[in-house]
């Protein structure tokens, strides 16, 4: 499915020309997205080494999760709504970069991973669940979340 | 199968494909470094 005609309207918006015309707007928005960006990985990394057995062993990993899961959430929608006005700034020079399209299809394995398969195993009792899954889901879990931030900074360099 | 077990499994295997699916994309922009260094300095 080719997504030209997604990115020639992206870049010819009214969005990208208050990005392209205000640097202070792209650097605040930049900021947030960030911002969020630190939110969601240390979500991730605590939800998951925690899961691993890691850090904070005293803690119910349950609680961990549940409580972490809330604030990825909110990470994930800033972080959705900031990229999509930062990339409508150079929409074009995105839609040619590979690392680009590495990371959103990862960010959308990510995505699909924990609402699909990680949110809904984990609301069952920890203990019940077979100590394997639970390790493969914090391992999987921090493979993909590193290869989207990973992608993403090679961005810039690609 | 309940679900509890089809989750586990799918898990099991999703991170096993996620852990080779990571090597592979990792080799690439290795790869690709170990290129540009190459052509930097070629001698």
């Amino acid at each position: 499915m080719d997504l030209l005609f997604l990115f020639e309207w992206l870049d010819s918006s009214a969005l990208a020309s208050v990005s392209k015309a205000y640097g202070g707007v792209f650097a605040v928005v930049q900021m947030f997205h960030l911002l969020a960006m630190s939110v969601m990985g240390g979500m991730i990394l605590v939800s998951d080494l925690r899961l691993l057995g890691i850090v904070l062993k005293e803690v119910p990993s349950e609680t961990i999760c549940e409580n972490a899961q809330k604030w990825f959430t909110i990470g994930l929608i800033v972080m959705v709504i900031s990229g999509i006005f930062m990339s409508s700034a150079v929409a074009m020079k995105l839609y040619y970069n590979q690392m680009f399209w590495a990371k959103m299809i990862s960010l959308a394995i990510g995505v699909i991973f924990v609402y699909t398969i990680r949110r809904p195993l984990l609301r069952y009792a920890h203990d019940s669940i077979n100590p394997w899954a639970i390790r493969m889901t914090a391992i999987s879990s921090l493979t993909i979340w590193f290869i989207v931030a990973a992608s993403g900074r090679w961005i810039g360099f690609s | 199968m309940n679900k509890k077990t089809m989750l586990e499994r799918t898990v099991i295997v999703f991170g096993v494909v996620v852990i080779i699916g990571a090597i592979w994309f990792y080799s690439i922009q290795v790869g690709d470094t170990l290129e540009i260094l190459r052509l930097a300095y070629p001698d």
